[in-house]
């Protein structure tokens, strides 16, 4: 059992971008799914907490996320999600946080996102990755099966309902939600898809969504939904925002959206949302942190064709 | 070129029955940085060929296509025989087109952006990093659905037909998109028999 102080070593190496060696991954994914077991399909947080959205792997980001809101565990974080793919550090992306969660279990909420997913991470770069960092998949693999044991929901304060994707026609109270069996990987269709996979919506009622997983909802689903469970606010994520956040639904729901310039090019802003002593919201926003120099990824003549 | 074609088509929304748009393996990005490197692809191309089985041939082993069967089938209709030189040439010179290149691909992106009707995007998973070659902003404010098809090249309903299948099948079920009133018939109901 690594002890506080390993961890500590782990944390600082992790700062410097570093990945740690398989088997401490693999110590540190075991001693995250004992904790992750024992936390609830709508996990309880208390305030004062910041909520982040999407990181999708930009490590310097991240850091630059938390010299803008302060450094666990001073700082109280939940994070709803996408911790992987797309950005070139997805795996001491998510180490980091895996390790800052074992070290600091009730000061930092880690949710799951769409992208925490086997089948997901095999197109969109992580599984990629870990095979470039370390010569095989087994990191890959202690990855996604701790994916499963990450909580679908978090509830603070009984008020803000956090999520990554949105709501689900299956599911109409916070018991519905507690009563799903998490521990898998992430299906097709169904009400654990959809709280990781929807969107609000213009448009009143359910939808069909555009992505081709999930569904779209309309105000009065939102604004019901609230009532019902007695919550002032659903906190999301999962959708590219370009200041960061987006209030939508008359305030019934917010999109928090926590990587800056997106992939290295879509020019956004990120943000995230301060939940403070007496429950006041303050968005913090910022920009990508300074120029990194990008790792080599494969440029061929591509064989495109007309 | 296709893929361009059925974008500006639906955006002009001319199509009043047009229900959904599938585009394989085209997007603006990628395809605008592919245009510099165009005329070297098409003049590495085997120009001659004796046969159309050579030709058939050559496509899988030398060029851009991987399924025989389907080889057999598309390439056929783009060669014509060339009595003079006595061999089959390309019907089309892809090279004398160039001019028009560059306005298939401007603007692609918002153009797709912009049809009403729901969009499934499918890219070939060879290309490093294929998930870098999409309508980044679009997909991830949820515009529409994009699928990576691995082990396949760009010509993804030749490579992979069953599986582009299934995507497609797959599409329009979700969208629901299709007559709604016919009924599958189950079995023929015994006939009435008489006490």
């Amino acid at each position: 059992m690594p002890s506080h102080a390993d961890l500590d070593r782990q944390i600082e190496h992790l700062m410097e971008c570093k990945p740690l060696p398989e088997a401490d991954v693999k110590a540190l994914c075991d001693q995250a799914r004992a904790i992750l077991v024992e936390e609830w399909n709508v996990q309880p947080v208390k305030c004062p907490v910041t909520i982040c959205g999407d990181i999708h792997g930009q490590f310097y980001d991240l850091i630059e996320l938390f010299r803008i809101g302060g450094n666990a565990p001073d700082t109280n974080y939940l994070f709803m999600g996408d911790y992987v793919d797309r950005g070139y550090y997805s795996v001491e992306t998510v180490t980091l946080l895996v390790a800052l969660k074992v070290r600091y279990r009730d000061r930092i909420t880690i949710l799951r996102g769409n992208h925490e997913s086997r089948q997901i991470t095999q197109v969109y770069g992580f599984y990629d990755e870990c095979l470039r960092k370390y010569g095989n998949a087994n990191v890959w693999k202690f990855f996604t099966d701790l994916f499963d044991y990450l909580p679908l929901t978090a509830l603070i304060e009984s008020q803000i309902f956090c999520l990554h994707g949105g709501l689900s026609p299956s599911l109409d109270t916070l018991d519905n939600i507690r009563a799903l069996d998490r521990i898998q990987e992430v299906p097709h269709e169904g009400p654990m898809c959809d709280l990781l996979w929807s969107d609000p919506d213009d448009r009143c009622g359910w939808g069909i969504s555009p992505r081709g997983a999930g569904y779209t909802f309309g105000q009065d689903i939102a604004a019901q939904f609230n009532h019902t469970n007695g919550l002032s606010l659903i906190s999301r994520a999962h959708q590219l925002v370009m200041e960061g956040f987006n209030w939508c639904q008359d305030k019934n729901v917010v999109t928090v959206f926590s990587a800056p310039n997106y992939c290295y090019r879509c020019g956004n802003m990120a943000a995230i949302l301060e939940i403070g002593e007496n429950m006041d919201q303050n968005f913090l926003q910022f920009d990508p942190a300074p120029r990194q120099i990008e790792p080599d990824t494969t440029r061929k003549t591509p064989d495109y064709f007309l | 070129m296709g893929g361009s074609i059925a974008v500006h088509v639906a955006a002009r929304r001319s199509l009043s029955t047009l229900a959904g748009l599938l585009v394989v393996d085209v997007v603006e990005g990628t395809a605008m940085t592919s245009l510099i490197h165009m005329q070297k692809i098409l003049s590495s191309r085997m120009q001659h060929f004796s046969s159309i089985e050579k030709a058939i041939e050559w496509s899988v082993r030398g060029g851009s296509l991987r399924n025989i069967d389907s080889a057999r089938v598309s390439i056929p209709a783009t060669l014509k025989y060339d009595d003079s030189k006595k061999c089959y040439l390309y019907r089309t010179e892809l090279e004398k087109t160039e001019q028009y290149w560059k306005g298939w691909y401007e603007g692609l992106s918002d153009k797709f952006l912009s049809c009403p009707v729901p969009k499934l995007l499918l890219l070939a998973g060879t290309r490093m990093p294929s998930w870098m070659c999409g309508h980044t902003i679009g997909q991830m404010q949820g515009k529409f659905q994009m699928a990576v098809v691995r082990h396949t090249g760009h010509a993804i309903q030749e490579d992979v037909p069953d599986e582009f299948a299934t995507l497609i099948v797959n599409f329009i079920s979700r969208n629901q998109i299709g007559p709604h009133e016919i009924e599958i018939p189950g079995p023929r109901k015994p006939a009435f028999s008489k006490p």
